[in-house]
């Protein structure tokens, strides 16, 4: 399995992303609530994926507050839906 | 950049995809609630503008609501549909471009909008004209029909919030009618206009 997609915070990160539209963004701050991760966790993960090229990092100012936006990338959705197809194949494995 | 990780076993395998499911769902409310927000904030402004009218100047009344639907059909098809595919700023190699794909879902979700609006306004206009309901009859008709869409979609999609906004706006509309009908027009423009105000911001701050 891809380990930089396997990683249960990292992972959490893309089904999150994944619900949305191509091209839709997530701020930092939602991210942050729906997987229940620290800053700087969050933002280390963020990172590792950004890295790999798998979301798309974006940042602004919005009312002079800086604002984080995250999308995920054509590659990262293909590398999410191929993982969540392996899961699927280790539980159809273990019924046969 | 793909390194390989021992396989989890089925159980964690189970777990992982009920994890995924889930943060899948709420993040797809969050959205859902967020692009609603704006849109039930100015319901609640024409809700004002039209229940005002209905009961201030009754003679433009149809006037008045036949220039809302199309100022918010317009508004949707401009505004709102155009918002839901914006791209990111950025245009980075990993950035997901905008393509012909998001331009023809873009068009497929307008079409279907303007089939739903026009599914919408044959049921409520046809309704009209077989029933023929008279004065707040119909004002109490249209708020039930939104309210039960409400809760409807709520119950179906799991967003709980429109439940709560489809439970408001019918007990608004079915305690108005019963029990204040000499008031009913100024209550659904205060307390409609006012509950779908309320409702946006609730949405909002999800």
């Amino acid at each position: 399995v891809d380990e930089i997609v396997h990683q249960p915070i990292r992972l959490k990160i893309m089904a999150a992303l994944n619900a949305l539209r191509s091209g839709e963004t997530l701020d930092f701050s939602s991210l942050k609530t729906l997987i229940g991760a620290t800053d700087g966790n969050l933002g280390a993960h963020l990172t590792t994926l950004e890295d790999a090229g798998y979301v798309a990092v974006t940042k602004d100012f919005v009312a002079r507050k800086p604002r984080t936006q995250v999308s995920l990338t054509r590659a990262g959705r293909k590398a999410f839906a191929q993982h969540v197809a392996e899961l699927r194949d280790i539980i159809d494995a273990s019924d046969r | 950049m793909e390194t390989v990780a021992m396989s989890p076993s089925a159980e964690e395998a189970a777990q992982m995809l009920r994890e995924v499911e889930s943060i899948g769902t709420r993040s797809g409310q969050l959205r859902s609630y967020r692009y609603a927000a704006p849109q039930l904030m100015l319901w609640g402004v024409l809700w004002l503008i039209g229940y005002s009218a209905s009961d201030l100047a009754p003679t433009y009344a149809g006037l008045v609501w036949i220039g809302i639907t199309v100022f918010w059909a317009l508004l949707y098809f401009f505004y709102f549909t155009r918002r839901g595919a914006m791209a990111p700023a950025s245009n980075t190699a990993a950035t997901p471009m905008r393509s012909a794909e998001d331009a023809r879902i873009q068009r497929r979700f307008r079409l279907r909008f303007f089939g739903l609006y026009a599914v919408a306004c044959l049921l409520i206009f046809g309704t009209a004209l077989i029933m023929r309901p008279q004065g707040i009859e119909m004002a109490a008709y249209v708020p039930l029909l939104l309210a039960c869409i409400y809760m409807g979609a709520g119950i179906w999609g799991g967003g709980r919030r429109y439940v709560a906004i489809g439970a408001v706006l019918a007990v608004l509309a079915l305690a108005g009618y019963f029990l204040l009908p000499s008031h009913f027009l100024l209550l659904m423009a205060v307390g409609g206009g006012g509950a779908l105000l309320l409702t946006g911001l609730w949405l909002r701050s999800a």
